[in-house]
């Protein structure tokens, strides 16, 4: 490895590559966001049933998202600092985490049009929501990361 | 102006920036994001928690061992100072949205 001392000038471009490359590997495990999706969804559809069916599915969705929130700490190998993320990088990352909430909503419109039992909606509105995180998670880190172009820490 | 000897290292320079972004990075994320070998990575970060700059922990997640660097608050301090010094020197600033 080359251990020539960098000029004051490319120390400072190495500042803002090193932390890029480390930005670029912010990476949320894929099956995080449909976890928790499927911890809240069995939450909801403990609340649809009755006598002893309702406490055991409840009590399962709140060990399902302890045990989510259990695996992602356990597999992150960095706790980033807040200031790491730009306001504007931020703002993409809510919308984002919005827009699961709108897939629920709409998916739960459509099907509850159609008349389907509640626990079915339920399940359903679950599998929209676990299946759109999955499909655009890597999509927007890719523009979290964009929206994080030339910050650097001190 | 003098720049910090112990930061301005290639390769402690590298550890040092990440770490600064960072609450806490595990050794091996350091080592991946870096290119860098295990031996290496060990003897600078050796290097750095002997000037007081980075703080090592060593602990497990289940029973796997696992190896954590944080920049102490004299080391945010340090590197604070020595982009402070690089931009004096060279006359621009780091670009911060």
């Amino acid at each position: 490895m080359d251990q020539k001392v960098p000029s004051p000038a490319e120390a400072l471009a190495e500042i803002e590559r090193t932390q890029r490359a480390a930005y670029s590997r912010r990476r949320i495990p894929i099956w995080y966001v449909p976890a928790v999706v499927g911890a809240i969804t069995l939450l909801g559809v403990g609340t649809e049933l009755h006598g002893p069916a309702r406490g055991v599915t409840i009590a399962t969705g709140g060990l399902a998202m302890a045990a989510a929130v259990y695996g992602l700490s356990r597999s992150m190998r960095v706790r980033w600092k807040a200031r790491a993320w730009t306001l504007a990088a931020g703002a993409e990352f809510g919308a984002w985490a919005v827009s699961i909430g709108v897939v629920m909503s709409l998916t739960g419109l459509i099907i509850g049009a159609i008349h389907f039992q509640p626990v079915v909606q339920r399940v359903a509105i679950g599998v929209a929501a676990a299946v759109y995180s999955v499909a655009t998670l890597r999509w927007i880190e890719r523009r979290v990361i964009a929206r994080t172009a030339g910050k650097v820490i001190r | 102006m003098n720049l910090d000897p112990v930061i301005h290292a290639p390769v402690r320079l590298q550890i040092v920036s990440l770490l600064a972004a960072a609450n806490e990075a595990e050794f091996s994320f350091v080592r991946d994001t870096l290119e860098i070998s295990d031996s290496v990575l060990s003897k600078q970060a050796a290097a750095l928690e002997n000037a007081g700059y980075v703080h090592i922990r060593k602990g497990h997640v289940g029973k796997r061992p696992r190896t954590w660097l944080k920049l102490t608050d004299q080391g945010r301090t340090a590197f604070g100072a020595y982009v402070t010094t690089l931009q004096q020197i060279v006359g621009q600033r780091l670009t911060t949205p």
